[in-house]
């Protein structure tokens, strides 16, 4: 048994390897966006089919962040990201626990030594797509704050001379970004590569009828993920918008 | 860098997936949640018109019904009021009607008795003219002529003037 903690190459476009994990991402955003195309094909005020089940996420999705924003308008400025980054860590998640991923694959000669590379392997079990996806999370929400309140309020929060304490606790936050963003990553990574590991383990150890349970759990686990992710998401642009000095 | 490459971290797939991303954002944006949302504004608008509606027609409703309560007492008055004036009118009539009969008949009657008296009286001066006729022929075949014409004519008057006692 082998376990790589990186997503193996299985081509090259010019410069570009192309992994495994990413042609997951690909089938992912295939599948959104054909799903999104028939939701929408033929929009009716009655939802049908199809149109019912993607309102229905959707319109949860929006009630959540609604809910926390406050505000309609705001909410819609700041949904298609939080939407987008839900359903696309999901379908992610759950594509990669669909047979065959992981298991249908060749084997090649790497360092001399023989190794099996998988055609398939779930999208954030690879820290390229999770450090992309917090990347672009973080970065969003810095835009969303200056957006919302003005770049020199905005940038007060974490560069202040007003007081030691204040220029103390500015570069905290401005250290707690970072880590932010690294522990984004970190957290989807972790959860839906020790997912796979465990899957793979448990086949091995018992192929039939055992790995049942811990598919309903990876299931369970995927969508925890893309909810967690979302909502912290959420909470942060919340943060960065929210203007703390007229709070007070 | 030897860390980073053993977790499999490499700046080019690091940048295209950002770019994935960003591209899937925007299809998304386009084809899903602009749609989506908006038709979730016009559902709500949709239903709050239809809610509104629906407490327009309720309160419709509730007026027309009083209005058709109202309506039908006063039809029930109008109703009543019709009945008894005709029972009243009825009533004059019928009361007219005897009365003018009454009338009538007293009229026919007075009428008739005084055609019968006229009938008596006629028929006394027919009888006294025919028995002055009748004495003065007799007087002229008793006489045989002799008596003048005057002494006739008042033994006559005499005689019809007697019967009139």
């Amino acid at each position: 048994m082998h376990i790589s903690l990186a997503a193996e190459k299985i081509a090259q476009i010019g410069p570009l390897p192309i992994t495994n994990s990413m042609v997951m991402t690909w089938i992912a955003g295939i599948v959104l966006i054909v799903v999104a195309f028939f939701a929408t094909r033929k929009k009716s005020i009655v939802p049908r089919g199809v149109q019912n089940v993607v309102e229905m996420v959707i319109e949860f999705l929006f009630n959540t962040a609604n809910e926390v924003i406050g505000d309609k308008k705001q909410t819609k400025k700041y949904f298609p990201l939080l939407a987008t980054i839900f359903l696309f860590v999901l379908i992610n998640n759950w594509l990669g626990l669909l047979p065959g991923v992981g298991t249908i694959g060749f084997n090649e000669i790497h360092h001399g030594e023989e190794v099996f590379v998988p055609i398939l392997r779930s999208g954030n079990a690879d820290l390229n797509m999770t450090f992309a996806l917090a990347a672009i999370t973080i970065i969003s929400v810095q835009i969303f704050g200056i957006i919302a309140i003005g770049f020199f309020k905005y940038s007060g929060k974490f560069i202040t001379f007003k007081n030691p304490i204040n220029t103390f606790v500015g570069f905290l936050e401005l250290i707690s970004e970072i880590s932010r963003m690294i522990s984004f990553a970190f957290r989807l990574f972790g959860n839906i590569f020790a997912g796979e590991v465990l899957l793979t383990v448990i086949a091995m150890i018992l192929p039939y009828i055992a790995p049942l349970p811990f598919f309903g759990l990876e299931l369970f686990v995927g969508a925890i993920q893309a909810l967690v992710f979302t909502m912290l998401a959420l909470v942060f642009i919340k943060m960065a918008i929210t203007d703390h000095a007229e709070e007070h | 860098m030897e860390a980073l490459d053993s977790l499999g971290i490499d700046w080019k797939l690091f940048i295209a997936q950002v770019v994935n991303f960003l591209i899937l954002l925007f299809i998304l944006s386009k084809l899903l949640y602009k749609p989506l949302l908006k038709l979730f504004d016009e559902r709500s608008k949709k239903i709050e018109q239809g809610l509104k509606d629906a407490e327009i027609s309720s309160k419709n409703l509730e007026q027309a019904e009083k209005e058709a309560e109202r309506i039908r007492q006063n039809a029930y008055k109008e109703a009543n009021e019709l009945l008894a004036n005709s029972k009243k009118e009825a009533e004059e009539q019928t009361k007219a009607i005897i009365a003018d009969a009454h009338k009538e008949a007293e009229k026919i009657i007075t009428r008739s008795s005084e055609e019968v008296i006229n009938m008596k009286n006629n028929l006394v001066k027919e009888t006294r003219a025919q028995i002055s006729d009748l004495l003065t022929l007799s007087l002229d075949k008793i006489t045989s002529k002799k008596l003048d014409v005057k002494t006739r004519d008042k033994l006559t008057k005499e005689a019809i003037m007697e019967l009139d006692k």
